[in-house]
């Protein structure tokens, strides 16, 4: 083997690379050429030598990253799950303007409802603690009302009393630079070492003008009886005429709680349903007094059918009453996966207090993804175009051009029997850019992708009738259906992206437009009679 | 549709949704390999730490242009990269040298920094996601949207380079 062969390959080699025969062709060759040893050996010990002093780094310093950055992105863009999850929490960062105040307050206080009253379905019946712990800095009064600790979660209810003022207020959601004013330590269980515990809450309406209640969620305890520490340093007023009249107080509302942990009842159930064609094991219930936890895992994807599953929600039926997602806990967010199957967390309303010995488990909606990838010329001459995609037509219907941007927009079927529920478009722009490599240039390819955000959608529940959210509070049999989304390419987003400047005239013409699968939604409504025992 | 990486698909859509908690999980879960890569650049925890940060925001914000959940680790590490690169244009030489702390063992770490920074960029990158942090050349070629051949090439020149260097000592 030549010398130059072989310096060529001695990477490979020293990775592995090779097939049998050229490695012996360069061990034969390293026996009798002393350069070329010569030459492996010193990149060897370089190698080590690098290893060597990076193995010196300390990677053991604290990371602190704080993730509270939604305030960051416009609220345009949704999700299903990302709005069922702001529904229910009330989002985190909000602010009301007084444009939306009364419909808000409307919605407000029959959301606020159902939590209050499942709270106080389980201390009313003597589960949790009731408290009285108040701190008041500011004149402003905060107080600890009643703390329900188990395996799965500690909630601890708050009140919050402007007592000079009639403002109601909430705690800062926090942004970039600044983390959520609300945070807990003590004997709460960390996922991890050097991240405090994770907090959540909801503000909840109360009749005084004064006052919020706030529902704060956070992990379980970490042994059976302890204390919890809640650190409030700073508040913000909920509902603002406008951006310049929001009020913000800081101070220090630090409080500290005895919990104690109420055991859970663990059920294994290992119930297997075929969800046409995809496998949904439902594994585990636990009962828990803040809420019924189904543990299950399925199968994602379907070769044969296509289907991608992206979620599955459920009921329990016991004595007589429907039981549907828990208004106190949100699982599966911190759920493990696996290959093949990924493992989910539902969490139900609670049943506790009852203590049924037979429930039934209803699979009550799963949303799929299915179809592949395509490729549409956009023909800009001749709109509106329609694209048939699967079984539906979409139709660009018009490009809004501009000197710095360009906004596509497209149109959907809106008859009441459509199938899906959304359809995954976008534009994508290929950039090459060189850069030197010794005396060489190299092309350095990215691509970028702009999505469409929905413009127009409509709920409908699983009947196909539409719903009115501010008449009806969310239910997981509602779905938003898209009719019209719109993509828009800009400047000022390409700059954002450090894409090459020279191009960006030429990158406001998309060519193509791309589908890439859509989103629908089944209801299955599969039951299964479970006997609990332990 | 071709099948995905669970684990990363239900991370992207996790970020997608919002919910940035998994990220962070994610990246103290590989922060040893994360955290020597913008080491490499940054030589300081503050700047790294920023960094970290930066990026978080930047995935969560670019997050609908990764079209392959598949690739989520080496998208990440691109764009920390690219971020790492940003903040190094704003910082100073002089700035960077005083940053350094200075105990024992840490001269040593100096000397090899400075050894290291004398390579250029590009060999000097390819050789810290190779082997400090375990890509394969595929993988680097993905997370510096480079050729395979090239990723090849620098990393053998970026060792023959530092091979001089470490020589001379």
């Amino acid at each position: 083997m030549d010398c130059n062969i072989v310096k060529y390959k001695l990477m490979d080699y020293m990775d592995g690379n090779l097939d049998s025969e050229e490695v012996k062709a360069i061990e034969e060759h390293l026996k009798t050429c002393s350069e070329c040893s010569n030459e492996y050996a010193e990149i060897k010990s370089t190698i080590d030598y690098v290893i060597d002093n990076f193995s010196k780094i300390d990677t053991g310093k604290e990371l602190n990253l704080n993730p509270n950055i939604m305030k960051k992105k416009s609220t345009g863009l949704f999700t299903r799950m990302g709005l069922i999850a702001a529904i229910l929490s009330l989002m985190l960062a909000v602010t009301v303007f007084a444009t939306d105040i009364f419909d808000f307050i409307k919605w407000w206080k029959r959301s606020s409802e159902r939590q209050i009253s499942a709270w106080e379905n389980l201390i009313e019946n003597g589960v949790g603690e009731k408290l009285n712990i108040s701190v008041t800095d500011k004149d402003i009064r905060v107080t600890a009302e009643g703390i329900i600790a188990d395996d799965l979660n500690t909630i601890i209810l708050l009140k919050i009393e402007d007592l000079k003022g009639n403002t109601r207020f909430t705690p800062y959601g926090g942004d970039n630079s600044n983390p959520c004013s609300i945070s807990v330590s003590g004997d709460i269980r960390k996922v991890f070492e050097d991240i405090p515990p994770l907090v959540n809450y909801s503000p909840l309406y109360a009749e005084d003008e004064n006052t919020v209640k706030l529902m704060v969620y956070t992990e379980p305890l970490d042994k059976d009886e302890g204390m919890v520490e809640i650190h409030l340093n700073k508040l913000m007023s909920l509902i603002n005429e406008n951006e310049e009249s929001i009020v913000e107080v800081s101070g220090n509302w630090d409080m500290t709680i005895p919990a104690k942990k109420i055991p859970s009842k663990v059920y294994f159930v290992d119930e297997e349903i075929d969800l046409n064609g995809n496998e949904l094991v439902i594994e585990k219930v636990t009962i828990a007094p803040t809420t019924t936890r189904i543990h299950y895992k399925f199968n994602v994807y379907n070769a044969e059918s296509g289907r991608y599953i992206e979620n599955v929600t459920f009921l329990i039926k016991a004595g007589g009453k429907t039981y549907a997602r828990s208004e106190l806990s949100r699982g599966g967010s911190m759920a493990y996966r696996s290959y093949g199957f990924v493992n989910r967390e539902f969490d139900i309303q609670s049943l506790y207090l009852e203590d049924p010995s037979d429930i039934e488990i209803i699979v009550n909606t799963c949303t799929y993804t299915m179809g592949g990838l395509e490729k549409y010329n956009i023909d800009w001459d001749n709109l509106p175009q329609v694209i048939k995609y699967q079984n539906s037509r979409i139709t660009i219907e018009g490009i809004k051009y501009s000197e710095d941007s360009t906004e596509i927009m497209v149109k959907e079927d809106r008859s009441w029997n459509r199938k899906y529920i959304k359809t995954y478009l976008y534009l994508r722009i290929d950039e090459t850019t060189y850069i030197k490599d010794g005396e060489e240039d190299v092309p350095i390819k990215r691509d970028y992708y702009f999505s469409g955000t929905p413009l127009e959608y409509e709920i409908r529940d699983s009947k196909g009738k539409v719903k009115d959210l501010e008449s009806k509070l969310w239910s997981d049999e509602y779905h938003y259906f898209v009719f019209r989304q719109n993509i828009t390419l800009s400047k000022e987003q390409f700059e954002r992206m450090d894409m090459n400047k020279d191009h960006f005239d030429e990158y406001l013409i998309p060519g193509e437009l791309y589908i890439e699968g859509q989103e629908y939604i089944e209801y299955p409504y599969i039951k299964r009679n479970i006997k609990l025992q332990r | 549709m071709s099948t995905v990486n669970l684990e990363n698909k239900r991370l992207v859509n996790d970020i997608k949704k919002g919910q940035l908690q998994d990220l962070v999980q994610w990246i103290h879960g590989n922060k040893d390999k994360l955290y020597k890569i913008a080491w490499s650049y940054l030589y300081n925890h503050a700047d790294i730490e920023d960094v970290f940060q930066d990026t978080l925001i930047k995935v969560y914000e670019n997050i609908d242009t990764l079209k392959n959940p598949n690739y989520f680790e080496t998208w990440y590490i691109s764009i920390l990269i690219n971020e790492c690169r940003k903040r190094l244009r704003h910082r100073k030489k002089e700035v960077l040298q005083e940053s350094i702390d200075f105990d024992e063992h840490h001269i040593d770490e100096y000397n090899f920094f400075q050894e290291l920074n004398a390579i250029d960029d590009i060999y000097r990158e390819v050789i810290v996601l190779k082997y400090i942090s375990g890509y394969s050349q595929e993988e680097i070629a993905n997370i510096l949207d480079i050729p395979i051949g090239t990723v090849k090439s620098r990393i053998y020149r970026g060792i023959r380079e530092l091979k001089k260097l470490v020589k001379e000592v």
